[in-house]
């Protein structure tokens, strides 16, 4: 067995202590349990492009890893590599909005309504693709502090006291901050919601 | 109840987070509000189609990138072993002064090479840090209960997407907070749909996108040491370096094959060893092993074990290669011209 399965079972500050006291190698086990959420956390924050979300994740490893002396245990360590991805994502959003007016472009047709696919169809299915595309254009169109908090709660399943965290805002703020940003998304979303009732 | 009130606990509704004491007269106004009661099935239903949005994969890659660039931040020299080095030499203190000036200035200019000069993996991974197996779909082990105040994230002072970012580690003054992550029980285990651990109940079967498979160990790992190459006039070396590339890796994309080729430029200029992953179709594999001898000795190869039988192979499959490319092993006078006359 071999270091790093050795360390499967370790906790995440535990790994960032060896890490802090010179064992480098140990940083990839963080990698690998966090490397899926802090992308697709970014991923859905630049409008579902792969390729920016590529560069944003990786930076924000790098980021951690030139930070972790800094980490002093005080939150999780999941909690504190996502904000640094929150606080970057955001960063490289607005970045990306003033280079390509991206995020303001209103969507080609407003009255456009996908299907909504059957569960049975395969994922690359084209009736799953253009349902998936709808739903992330609508969310590429929220402010960013909406499409934050919906990608943290609602798509990656957060709870509020770790969006809190996350975000660092009290808990009461998670609440209404939610609250306007599902109805926003729900204005967004108009034409599928008429659809369906 | 009135309507605003209600609509302020819409979200808590949905995600079941109110008491019995807060819900009973919600759900009193919602008996009798008929526009109420519509908005918050509506929000439930658009909330449901977004918890379901799948969790794609990182591209191929990714991980070794990462760690590759995390080894070259830990390779380089600290500041403090560059500043004490004159004084560990014995070095009279006015010489020691101008060492250190030196000393700084070359070790600013290291931290504030722009990110498009750095290698992007330049020191041979440890064999721990080669690509290996899907990550564990065991959740980590659950951490104890932490002290209120939160540990600040770095800043970043990011000009473009593209440019390295400068980050700022001053840490922030802590505040007081409740803290972020009561621990009442431990949580519920985190699955491929909802990484925090909450339950979901996706519309669709949960299937990633999977743009690229996942950071699986490659096929194969191949160690090429690469020939002492002629140097090459500036004029030529653009125009012909692209015919050449075209003409000799025939098994490659044109992407791959400058891929290669920027690595093979890097191993040289470096004297350090490079790694490039490409992705080719089984069937040319043979092809690219012939045209590797364009550029040097194979060394070492090792082919991952996939258990797989030889009836489901194909030949089309895709193979992943993780080449390793190590600088020429003789100092050469016939090396390629410095960075600037590429």
């Amino acid at each position: 067995m071999d270091e790093t399965e050795a360390l499967a079972g370790v906790t995440d500050w535990d790994c960032v202590q060896k890490i802090q006291k010179g064992q480098v190698d140990v940083f990839e086990v963080l990698v690998r349990r966090h490397q899926k959420t802090i992308y697709n956390l970014v991923y859905r924050m630049l409008g579902g492009n792969p390729e920016a979300a590529a560069e944003v994740a990786h930076e924000v490893f790098i980021l951690a890893y030139k930070s972790i002396r800094q980490f002093k245990g005080n939150s999780s360590f999941k909690t504190w590599v996502y904000r640094i991805a929150v606080n970057h994502a955001k960063d490289a959003r607005a970045n990306r909005a003033r280079e390509k007016n991206i995020f303001s472009d209103p969507p080609g047709d407003c009255d456009f309504v996908p299907e909504i696919p059957d569960p049975s169809d395969p994922e690359d299915s084209l009736a799953k693709k253009e349902f998936w595309t709808y739903l992330q254009a609508a969310l590429n169109r929220l402010s960013h502090e909406h499409c934050e908090i919906i990608t943290l709660i609602t798509i990656q399943g957060a709870s509020y006291e770790d969006a809190a965290g996350i975000l660092e805002i009290p808990i009461n703020t998670v609440k209404s901050r939610l609250n306007r940003a599902r109805e926003a998304l729900a204005k967004e979303c108009a034409p599928l919601l008429r659809a369906w009732s | 109840m009135e309507c605003h009130q209600a609509q302020e606990l819409f979200s808590e509704y949905i995600d079941k987070r109110l008491d019995s004491m807060t819900s009973a007269p919600l759900d009193a106004h919602l008996a009798v509000c008929a526009e109420c009661r519509v908005r918050v099935e509506g929000l439930e239903r658009m909330n449901k189609l977004f918890a379901a949005m799948l969790q794609v994969e990182p591209p191929l890659g990714f991980q070794t990138r990462v760690l590759a660039h995390v080894q070259e931040q830990a390779a380089k020299p600290k500041l403090w072993g560059w500043l004490s080095l004159p004084f560990q030499m014995g070095v009279p203190i006015q010489a020691t002064a101008v060492v250190l000036v030196a000393v700084l200035a070359v070790f600013l200019y290291q931290q504030e090479r722009p990110l498009e000069q750095r290698p992007t993996t330049p020191v041979p991974m440890p064999d721990s840090l080669a690509s290996k197996s899907e990550p564990t779909s065991a959740p980590p082990p659950v951490e104890p209960a932490r002290k209120a105040e939160s540990d600040a994230a770095p800043k970043l002072a990011l000009q473009s997407p593209r440019k390295e970012p400068a980050p700022s580690l001053e840490a922030q003054p802590t505040r007081p907070l409740a803290d972020p992550l009561p621990r009442k029980a431990a949580p519920p285990a985190p699955s491929a749909a909802h990484p925090f651990g909450v339950p979901g109940a996706p519309i669709f079967e949960n299937r990633e996108y999977a743009r690229a498979g996942g950071e699986a160990a490659p096929d194969y790992r191949l160690t090429l040491r690469l020939h002492v190459q002629p140097s090459m006039r500036k004029e030529e070396a653009s125009a012909d370096r692209a015919k050449s590339l075209r003409a000799v890796f025939a098994s490659l994309s044109e992407d791959q094959a400058r891929r290669l080729d920027q690595a093979r430029q890097r191993a040289i200029e470096s004297g350090q060893a490079q790694h490039e992953v490409l992705e080719i179709a089984r069937d040319r594999y043979g092809q690219f092993r012939q045209d590797l001898a364009s550029m040097g000795t194979v060394e070492s190869v090792a082919e991952r074990d996939t258990r797989q039988a030889k009836s489901d192979v194909q030949s089309s499959d895709l193979v992943t290669i993780l080449v390793t490319l190590m600088p020429p092993a003789a100092p050469n006078s016939n090396a390629p011209a410095q960075p600037g006359a590429r």
